[in-house]
């Protein structure tokens, strides 16, 4: 698959704060790239600068093939962004803000910016005034506004913030049709696993402005590597009881409130049964993703949790 | 660039924030056109003085030119606050509604950008004029009728006569065209620096508050900078309306006393629209967008 983004090096400093150091990655075409990391972590900083909203102290990027410094505005042609909220103009339509973003890229038809506005659930409401729109609603309409130039490749940074549990599900269901039914590239940021797990392809996890992992998803959400989490009424004795049985492989650590086990997702109701057959009392059994686990320490600026890392 | 210039202008005159110095403007001269047509004779007494026992003056004085020519002293001063309410705001108004990041994704270069929204302002700037035109000149000419023009200066009195007077506020208002488009050229500066409206148009009114005291200062210390402060050029409309006259002390129609002076002025208000555009596309080209 051909390259769409390849960033090299790249490195931003505001005074002596390094905001993004040293950061290297690419993005294939027909990737959602997931781009994920702690709030500050550098992920919209990087976005901007990918964007031309912010120039790099070094490093270089290229997109489609081409250098970002010399060919800004061919590769913008290319490219459909909403960056955080997508704020508009709150006094004009959504009709009439659509069509004004929309010509800053090309000439647009009535009839294609009301597809647009159909494609998003805004059709009905194309003349009403954005200041009364709810902020699902906003979202959707910055996103009209990103693809309405059919863009190779999409960017949109935490998409999800702010909105209402339908709306984010609105939101995914539009990233998987855009990558599974139009073959769009996206990249896709935000602060949380859970987010990005259900719609990315590759998965790069940046914190204080390092790459701390890249990868595919099929690797990284690999299901042989689900945490269990348990909490009982007496852990000395279930840890006892799971350390003399055909679990304790599976074994890994025992927090204050917790005892943690690796394992295969298949294999929990398994787990499930045999704990009661031993005569543990479970609280909870919480499964956890291993590189959520990992996400939630190596972010929080604590060492590798050892289950990935083995 | 011209597609770019297009959806400025209708951003600018789709936002209600706009017709609010139209409004200001119509107010402002409906109220001093009233008040001079009940009272116009006793300001005429007034702003005489004494002149009127050694003068025996014939004809119209309070006519749509005189009236027009009081409007424009009043005004000229309190419209750059107008006009910095929308050219201060050109940036940093997007900035504070997010709109910003979002226009600077697209492909359009920044330099285009800044040129365009100038651009905008001006043509605000401009039709804003032209609409003080309209009302303290055409109006006023309806309401008040024409004559002959009686300018009083510092010291002498001149007088245009009426069919000399028409042209001359056609370079009046070219000249306070130009001297407007450099508060916008300022107040557009200036909004590159903020992330909120507030901030610009404030600092816009200190620049041309402190400048225009500078430059109206009789002091050794301020006269040298004097020259090159655009405050002190703003006013040479004013010299329109004063007269050449000939060796029999007679005015010769069709000409200004001191052509030079507006043509000075006009190009020290060029220099500053230059200085002030040139200065925001280098800032704004190097600027990180972080609103």
């Amino acid at each position: 698959m051909p390259e769409i983004i390849k960033v090299q090096g790249l490195v931003k400093k505001f005074n002596d704060f390094i905001a993004v150091n040293n950061l290297s990655f690419t993005v294939d075409q027909g990737d959602v790239y997931g781009f994920l990391g702690q709030n500050g972590a550098g992920k919209s900083t990087t976005i901007r600068m990918l964007l031309t909203l912010i120039a790099p102290t070094e490093g270089c990027i290229e997109l489609f093939g081409m250098n970002l410094k010399t060919h800004r505005n061919e590769i913008l042609q290319q490219i459909g962004a909403v960056i955080e909220k997508p704020d508009v103009y709150k006094y004009l339509s959504a009709y009439d803000n659509l069509k004004l973003f929309a010509r800053l890229n090309e000439k647009v038809t009535h009839q294609k910016v009301m597809d647009q506005l159909e494609v998003v659930g805004l059709a009905s409401r194309a003349k009403d005034k954005v200041k009364t729109f709810s902020q699902g609603m906003k979202q959707r309409l910055g996103i009209a506004i990103a693809l309405i130039h059919d863009p190779q490749l999409i960017i949109l940074d935490e998409p999800t913030n702010g909105l209402d549990p339908q709306g984010i599900a609105d939101i995914r269901n539009l990233i998987l049709h855009l990558s599974k039914e139009q073959k769009k590239t996206l990249v896709v940021s935000s602060h949380l696993l859970s987010e990005i797990e259900q719609v990315a392809t590759k998965v790069l996890i940046i914190d204080k402005g390092q790459k701390i992992i890249e990868g595919l998803s099929t690797e990284l959400f690999d299901p042989s590597q689900t945490i269990v989490e348990l909490q009982t009424t007496n852990n000395s004795f279930a840890l006892q009881q799971i350390a003399n049985s055909t679990w304790s492989g599976n074994l890994q650590q025992q927090r204050d409130i917790a005892i943690v086990l690796k394992l295969d997702k298949q294999q929990i109701p398994q787990l499930h049964k045999d704990l009661v057959s031993m005569g543990v009392g479970l609280l909870s059994l919480q499964p956890r993703h291993s590189l959520e686990d990992y996400f939630l320490q190596v972010t929080s600026g604590n060492q590798h949790v050892d289950a990935f890392t083995n | 660039m011209w597609t770019l210039l297009q959806i400025e202008l209708y951003k600018i005159f789709k936002r209600p924030r706009t017709y609010i110095a139209f409004i200001a403007i119509t107010s402002l001269i409906a109220i001093v056109q009233l008040g001079l047509k009940s009272d116009g004779k006793e300001y005429i007494e007034f702003i005489l003085g004494d002149l009127k026992n050694s003068l025996s003056i014939e004809g119209q004085i309070l006519n749509g030119y005189f009236v027009c020519y009081v409007l424009l002293q009043l005004l000229l001063v309190h419209v750059p606050l107008l006009i910095a309410l929308i050219a201060a705001d050109m940036i940093s108004g997007e900035a504070n509604a997010g709109t910003l990041r979002f226009l600077l994704t697209k492909p359009i270069s920044r330099s285009e950008f800044i040129l365009a929204k100038f651009l905008a302002a001006t043509v605000y700037t401009l039709m804003l004029l032209i609409w003080l035109a309209i009302l303290a000149l055409f109006v006023s000419m309806v309401i008040f009728g024409t004559d002959d023009m009686i300018v009083l200066k510092n010291g002498y009195l001149v007088q245009l006569k009426a069919d000399d007077v028409f042209w001359r506020y056609i370079g009046a208002f070219g000249f306070a065209a130009l001297a407007m488009t450099t508060v916008a050229a300022l107040g557009f500066f200036l909004s590159i620096f903020a992330e909120n409206s507030i901030g610009p148009i404030v600092a816009t009114m200190s620049v041309i508050i402190v400048a225009t005291i500078l430059s109206t200062m009789s002091i050794p210390l301020f006269n040298k900078i004097k020259p090159f402060l655009f405050t002190t050029h703003m006013v040479a409309w004013k010299e329109f309306f004063d007269i050449r006259v000939d060796d029999a002390n007679a005015s010769i129609k069709g000409t200004v006393q001191h052509p030079e002076r507006i043509i000075r002025s006009a190009f020290v208000l060029l220099v500053h629209i230059i200085a002030f555009v040139g200065a925001s596309i280098y800032v704004f080209k190097k600027k990180d967008i972080l609103s």
